[in-house]
Order: structure tokens, then sequence, then C-alpha cells
């Protein structure tokens, strides 16, 4: 394996879910040079790509389907703001956690729908029939949670539609 | 703030300030207004609303909506602002048209930012009528 290929998967193995960008920027290589080293990592099996939500996300193929969708979502500060939540009070009602957030009932909503598709959220009602939201895996997720940094740019985004949330449901 | 003394019937004809070339004023610093700092503050404007449009941009893409559209749109005339600026700067704008846009921005800006806050709230409607995951988010 080349020394620029084997660079690229060091990296994608220590960072689950890397995208393109953030691999042509740490890498300091042309983006069709990290393309056709990718294609060929993948052709071998040695890289895996995953597709969530419109994001392409890069992993090592040691990574089970439901851990690359963890890191994947959990990449964006507040959908891993939200486990943090439920990992420290435990089951938790909706109310719950934008009161504790101070986030709009719609972000709550579209995160909470990834979350849920994604297996990493699950929703149940209560003794009295409210709905509450669950972690399906908590240790797993805890684990991964803890290595996950946000970078600037998904911080940036999020916290610009948490604020436009916001901003409209006070409107 | 302008050291000159340059006279004409209309503040702004013939891409002239008060009937001064922009080139010939001079700014309280001395130095041309061509030269004056205004070409770094419109740099950094257009810098600025650049990284504003692509945030917002990215989050529209994500979310989808019609607010987030119109949101991305009114924070676009900034940056249509400054590109304003730079072309009336380096001489091809004339400083009516400059006006003009300016203005006209600023009313586009405001028509979407009320298309923003409609649009939230039928938006939630048209939600609340979706599909059944979507139905019981509402309901939480």
């Amino acid at each position: 394996m080349s020394e620029t290929r084997n660079e690229i998967s060091t990296r994608i193995d220590r960072r689950p879910g890397l995208h393109f960008s953030g691999l042509v920027r740490e890498l300091d290589l042309a983006p069709g040079q990290v393309q056709y080293h990718l294609r060929r990592l993948q052709k071998r099996g040695d890289v895996v790509v995953e597709e969530v939500y419109g994001q392409t996300h890069y992993f090592s193929p040691d990574h089970e389907p439901w851990e690359r969708g963890v890191w994947a979502l959990l990449r964006r500060e507040t959908a891993g703001d939200i486990v943090a939540v439920l990992l420290t009070k435990g089951p938790s009602d909706p109310e719950t956690i934008t009161r504790e957030l101070d986030i709009a009932r719609s972000t709550l909503s579209w995160h909470t729908d990834r979350l849920v598709a994604q297996e990493i959220i699950g929703k149940r009602r209560d003794d009295r029939g409210n709905i509450e939201l669950t972690l399906e895996r908590p240790i797993a997720t805890a684990r991964i949670l803890q290595q996950i940094e946000p970078s600037m740019w998904e911080q940036l985004v999020g916290r610009f539609t948490r604020l436009v949330d916001q901003l409209l449901e006070e409107a | 703030m302008l050291i000159g003394s340059c006279s004409a019937s209309a503040p702004f004809e013939n891409n002239k300030i008060n009937g001064c070339d922009p080139h010939e004023v001079m700014g309280v610093d001395g130095k041309p207004m061509a030269e004056h700092p205004l070409w770094l503050i419109i740099a950094i404007g257009t810098l600025g609303s650049a990284s504003l449009v692509l945030i917002a941009g990215f989050a529209s893409f994500r979310r989808q909506t019609w607010p987030y559209l119109f949101i991305t749109v009114a924070i676009a005339m900034l940056l249509i602002r400054s590109i304003v600026g730079f072309l009336s700067l380096g001489g091809p704008m004339s400083v009516e048209t400059h006006h003009f846009l300016e203005h006209l921005t600023d009313v586009v800006a405001i028509a979407l930012l009320f298309g923003a806050i409609y649009t939230a709230r039928t938006g939630q409607d048209e939600r609340a009528s979706g599909s059944s995951t979507q139905k019981e988010s509402s309901e939480e």
C-alpha cells in the first residue's frame, strides 16, 4: 500500500465518520488525489463509505452499520447534546430535553426523527401515556459520544439552526 | 469627514459625490477616497456575509423548508450590498445605481424575513398533517 493510502487509512481509523473535505484539509493534498486513493481503498475493502442524510462519511471496515450511524449523527452538536441529556437523566419526556438544552420543539423533533431512524433513540409511552425518549444502547452510545468532537463548521451550522428555530417558534 | 470644495446642483450626479470625482476627494487622513479604508471595510463585509450565506445555505439544505430558504436569501442581500459597494468604489457603478440597489436589497430582505415568519407557522401545519412519524412528533 502506498504511503499516502496508508496515511488516509490511518486518519479514517483514528477519526471515524470523517468527511471528504475534512480529509483533504488534514492531509494537505489535492482533492483529486484523495479521491483516487479513497476509490482504491474502497475497492480493496479497507474503507467503507456511508451516506447519512446527504453527507458522505468514511469509516474503517471494523465498525458495524449501527456504530457508523452513531458516529455520523453525533458529530452534530445538538444531536450529541440530546443524547448527553438522556445519558445523564435517563429516559426523559421531550419537555425536559427542550428545557434542559434551551432548544425549540422543532429542533428536538428534527434531530429525534433521525436519531430514532438510526435506532440510537427509542420512543415509548410511559404509564400515563406520555411519550418518553430513551437510548437504545446507552453504553455503546456513551463510548462513541466520548470520542466525538464536533467540527467548527458543524457547530456553526447547528447553532444557526437552533437560533432560527427558536426565533421562528417565538414569532 | 471629507476635505475638498466641490459643488454641484445634485449630491450624486455623473459618478460624482457633490460634484467631485471620488479619486480626487480626500478623506480626513489625506488619502484619496479611492484608497480609503472603506475598501478594507467592504472586503471584511464581503468575507463575513459570504461566510454567513454559506452557513445559512448549508442549514437550509439540511432543513429543506421555506423559512430557511427565505432567511438564507435575506442574508444573501448583505452579500449583494457588499458587492454593490465594491462595484461603485471600483468605478463601473454609478452612485445613483449604488443607492438604488442598496435600498432595494433592504426592501427584499424585509419581505423575505416577513415571508420566513409567515411560513414558519404554515410549515408547522403542513408537517402536522404529514407522515405518521411526523404526526407523532407533533403530538409530543
